[in-house]
């Protein structure tokens, strides 16, 4: 009976270190993909852009 | 048995006739040209036999910038590739949502052309007159100072084309492993997950094992691929490769035959034999260490 009760706590331990390890894979992913689109998106943007604003990218100032 | 032999050479002939004509005969060409000393592409006469063209190209500066730098390019990307994408494809193969959308994101620079994307990476990368570029901008947000990555020193300019290159060959990579994972069977997974197996253990001791020989395939195509290096210079540095100290074997042999100082065939000829032999002998050791540590059950 003892070993029964303990059965749900492991269980949950155990979940919730998935549920980090499913983050950790997520973010991963994420991050792979933006570094993937990441060159495509600058080409539809550089594709809009005149030679001016393209030659002299900046970060804007407030 | 004999009849059915026969039989077999004929169906082999069209496919033979073909390597032949087209693999085989060109390169024992290249081999002649790349003796011949002093060979006259307008008249078509040379001097004598010898091996002075390989005397030339080994000694030739331009040779041994190619050289260098294809060989960093090779031993930097294809583990750093290969690493990233065998981690991409467990990961992809680890998680049930969104992972058709993910896969879709990953194949997607397989279908673009090396020149279109590689000219992204050099506006990403380069310095203008009035901007830094939005590497840079981001590297100046972080608190490091500006690199000229374009035209700057040499190992800024690897890095950009290392980045590249990694971009450009993980989408085949990634494809060929996710198919390879897939495909381990999952009665495994189930008796090591009874056993009570940590996760690690499983990737060592399973994973690992049965996807090795698509690994192996994967190391050696790009060995191959990262040698052959060419395009992807040229996206990012422009033409004159030997000017931006960026050049590859395959740029050199280019070069050699139809850029500026070019119209030397026997040396081309030369140059394509040392990559010719480097390749082999690379792909040689692959296939050795392959037989010793690849599982084939």
């Amino acid at each position: 009976m003892k070993n029964q009760k303990n059965i749900p706590s492991l269980d949950r331990g155990a979940g919730v270190k998935e549920a980090a390890f499913k983050t950790v894979v997520y973010a991963f992913l994420v991050l792979c993909a933006l570094a993937v689109l990441f060159p495509f998106y600058w080409m539809i943007l550089t594709s809009f852009k005149s030679y001016a604003a393209y030659n002299s990218e900046y970060i804007p100032k407030l | 048995m004999e009849r059915n032999q026969k039989k077999g050479w004929l169906y082999l002939l069209p496919a033979l006739l073909f390597v032949a004509v087209f693999l085989v005969y060109p390169l024992i060409d290249v081999l002649i040209y790349s003796v011949q000393e002093g060979y006259n592409s307008a008249s078509q006469e040379f001097f004598g036999w010898g091996s002075y063209n390989y005397s030339y190209v080994l000694r030739d500066p331009y040779f041994l910038q190619a050289l260098k730098n294809t060989l960093v390019l090779v031993f930097l990307t294809v583990p750093a590739s290969t690493l990233l994408s065998l981690l991409i494809s467990l990961a992809l193969s680890s998680i049930k949502k969104l992972r058709k959308l993910f896969q879709t994101v990953y194949f997607l620079p397989y279908v673009t052309n090396t020149l279109a994307v590689g000219m992204v990476f050099m506006i990403l990368f380069d310095q203008t007159e009035y901007s830094n570029g939005l590497v840079n901008l981001i590297l100046e947000g972080v608190g490091f100072s500006p690199v000229d990555f374009i035209e700057g020193p040499y190992w800024a300019k690897m890095l950009v084309l290392c980045v590249y290159t990694v971009w450009t060959v993980m989408p085949f990579k990634i494809l060929v492993l996710t198919s390879a994972l897939a495909s381990v069977k999952e009665e495994y997974y189930s008796a090591a997950r009874i056993d009570g197996t940590s996760r690690f253990r499983i990737f060592y001791k399973i994973t690992l094992p049965m996807i090795s020989p698509m690994l192996f395939y994967l190391v050696i195509t790009g060995f191959i691929g990262a040698f052959k290096a060419y395009g992807d210079a040229v996206a990012l540095f422009g033409v004159n490769l030997n000017a931006a100290e960026m050049n590859t074997i395959v740029g050199y042999i280019y070069d050699m035959l139809y850029g500026d100082s070019g119209g030397y065939p026997s040396y081309a000829a030369a140059a394509a034999i040392v990559l010719f032999v480097i390749v082999l002998t690379v792909t040689v050791i692959n296939l050795l260490v392959r037989k010793k540590h690849v599982f084939n059950g």
